[in-house]
């Protein structure tokens, strides 16, 4: 596995070649083109847009509204359940999709028998769109001839009475639950990746010396796989934070929007039906991004303060 | 850690780990599979039974009524362009970075780094704007189709995320040897054909990683769809099973052979090149 953080080839630049600068612009021209026009002027629209009460295309309705749009969403109970929601979707992932992927990984690396094929089948949901995903647990969780309940009345057993994703407060978790099902085969090969990373020998010569697998465990291998799991980690959150496909297919962020996530709102109220607030959406939006890059940047300095303390 | 030196109750606890795991996510597909193979009575007699014989018939229903031949020639135009598209640009750009000293090399390297770290979902509503404000000056621009309600909205958003297929592939063009560019270069060839002849291949497993990273995420992708096709002929596969869904909620046999439509081949793909499928979306991610 080849691991470089892309900083580091930021400090070095090029380390050989040549030195006709206009040919180098040719070739980065379209790329940058691209990227430029429908990613950064976007990203710039984010911060206009979200400071005004846009709704058409035309320039000259254009009017900014200073921090309103920001007043409105301290007030909106919808946003902060949208928030709250997807909160819970990172802090469930990180738990449970992190601790099952750490926990099949180890397990998986040890060599147990068909290992690959495992490896290989809890990898599959994720080469599946997330639409089909959705719409097939509409069918597994349906109150009546959903396979779950149906086990779940065989043993004597109700379902709760609305449907798992009909209940209040309920369906958010069950939604959570469908995300990790899907995702956590993905975590565990970043994982595994890290672990076939460890040199063998700190594992070998811990075991000659007596050490319990427990120990080898806790004490070597997830200490040397840090690195990795804070990579796993981000991915796993930035991935549960902006979730929207599994949402919009399996509740549609309702009833009531009790389990609408901060995605699935910015849609609501910017695009989707005939709701066009598309300021306050995009302020949204901003605060969103935001709280992405925030969250990143905490846990990349938790690991490194960690990592800090470990040392001395 | 060994497995085969842990005690028996561990092993058996840890097999059993791994066969709830697995049969959790082998059943739901199975299922969805099997279903989609018995006739109508059958599903409606016992649901959740083996089907007795197979039979064609929803699949070859669901295929009609959801118009799939389009769905699938909609998503694999869409995929198939910004692939390729993304990819070129992608390599091209790379190769601009790693290989030519210029005073704005650093600036432009951390200018593509930015992307990396915005969610594009986040971008929604301008993007729809700017692609508004595009479309209604599309006489101006000599634009030769519409953007909205056109492929063409979707494969420019899908060619402005080549961040990280930039980052990744430069990484790798600054691990090959300048050597043998040098005597390409000494043998007299272009500067666009060293890069077509000897670093393109050079770097093939990189371009090839990136390629199915960005191929699995265009193909199912429901966001930017939902947001530019409105017209139902334009549809691509995630939005076309999610309009069949509520157009026909009562024939649920013949929704569950859509999902089958859906899933089918990626499966399949994913059975004959899971290896290389596992590596090109891990690794790519990995280079976060």
């Amino acid at each position: 596995m080849r691991r470089s953080t892309p900083a580091d080839g930021a400090e070095k630049g090029p380390r050989t070649g040549r030195y006709d600068g206009r040919f180098a612009l040719f070739l980065i021209a379209p790329a940058f083109f691209f990227y430029t026009l429908f990613l950064i002027l976007p990203l710039f629209g984010t911060v206009v847009i979200g400071f005004t009460d846009w709704t058409g295309i035309s320039f000259s309705t254009l009017r900014f509204t200073g921090l309103e749009n920001f007043i409105q969403m301290a007030g909106d109970e919808f946003f902060w359940g949208a928030f709250r929601n997807s909160f819970l979707f990172v802090v469930c992932c990180l738990l449970v999709q992190v601790g099952v992927a750490l926990l099949f990984a180890i397990i998986l690396e040890s060599g147990p028998r068909y290992a690959r094929l495992f490896r290989s089948i809890f990898f599959v949901p994720f080469v599946i769109s997330l639409v089909v995903i959705g719409i097939l647990f509409n069918f597994l969780l349906d109150p009546t001839i959903g396979i779950v309940d149906i086990l779940l009345r065989a043993i004597g057993l109700d379902g709760p009475k609305f449907g798992w994703l009909g209940t209040t407060t309920l369906n958010v978790f069950v939604v959570i639950a469908v995300h990790i099902w899907r995702n956590f085969g993905f975590t565990m090969f970043l994982l595994i990746a890290g672990l076939q990373a460890i040199p063998r020998e700190l594992q070998e010569s811990a075991r000659l010396d007596g050490a319990t697998a427990w120990q080898l465990t806790t004490r070597i291998t997830i200490p040397l796989l840090r690195e990795v799991l804070v990579v796993a980690s981000v991915i796993t959150s930035i991935d549960a934070m902006r979730v929207f496909d599994l949402v919009y297919t399996l509740t549609g962020g309702g009833p009531f929007h009790s389990s609408e996530t901060v995605v699935t709102y910015i849609y609501q109220l910017g695009l989707g039906g005939a709701r066009t607030q598309h300021g306050y959406a995009t302020a949204i939006a901003l605060v969103l991004v935001l709280v992405i890059i925030g969250m990143s940047v905490l846990q990349f300095t938790l690991a490194r303060a960690g990592r800090g303390a470990l040392d001395t | 850690m060994v497995f085969s030196e842990l005690s028996l109750p561990v092993r058996l606890l840890f097999y059993l780990f791994l066969v709830v795991a697995a049969v959790s996510i082998l059943y739901p597909l199975m299922w969805m599979s099997y279903t989609s193979l018995k006739t109508n009575e059958e599903v409606m007699l016992s649901p959740f039974g083996l089907p007795t014989r197979i039979s064609f018939e929803n699949i070859a229903e669901a295929w009609q009524t959801g118009n799939f031949t389009r769905l699938y020639a909609n998503s694999i135009l869409i995929a198939v362009v910004s692939v390729i598209g993304v990819i070129a640009i992608s390599t091209t750009a790379a190769y601009g970075l790693a290989r030519y000293h210029f005073t704005a090399n650093r600036t432009l390297f951390l200018y593509f780094l930015v992307g990396m770290a915005v969610p594009t979902q986040a971008l929604m509503v301008p993007s729809f704007k700017l692609m508004a404000i595009l479309d209604s000056w599309a006489d101006a621009l000599y634009l030769p189709i519409p953007l909205l309600n056109s492929p063409l909205a979707v494969i420019l958003t899908y060619l402005s995320w080549s961040s990280l297929a930039i980052i990744f592939i430069r990484a790798y063009f600054m691990s090959i040897p300048p050597e043998l560019e040098d005597a390409a270069r000494v043998d007299g060839a272009r500067e666009l054909q060293i890069l077509r002849h000897v670093m393109v291949p050079l770097a093939m497993p990189a371009i090839a990683t990136m390629t199915i990273f960005y191929f699995v995420f265009f193909w199912n992708d429901f966001l930017w769809p939902l947001i530019y096709l409105q017209k139902h002929t334009l549809r691509t596969i995630p939005l076309g099973i999610m309009h069949f869904e509520g157009k026909y909620v009562s024939l649920w046999s013949l929704q569950v052979a859509a999902l089958s439509l859906a899933a089918w081949p990626p499966i399949f793909i994913y059975v004959l090149f899971h290896r290389r499928i596992q590596r090109g979306l891990t690794e790519g991610a990995l280079k976060f």
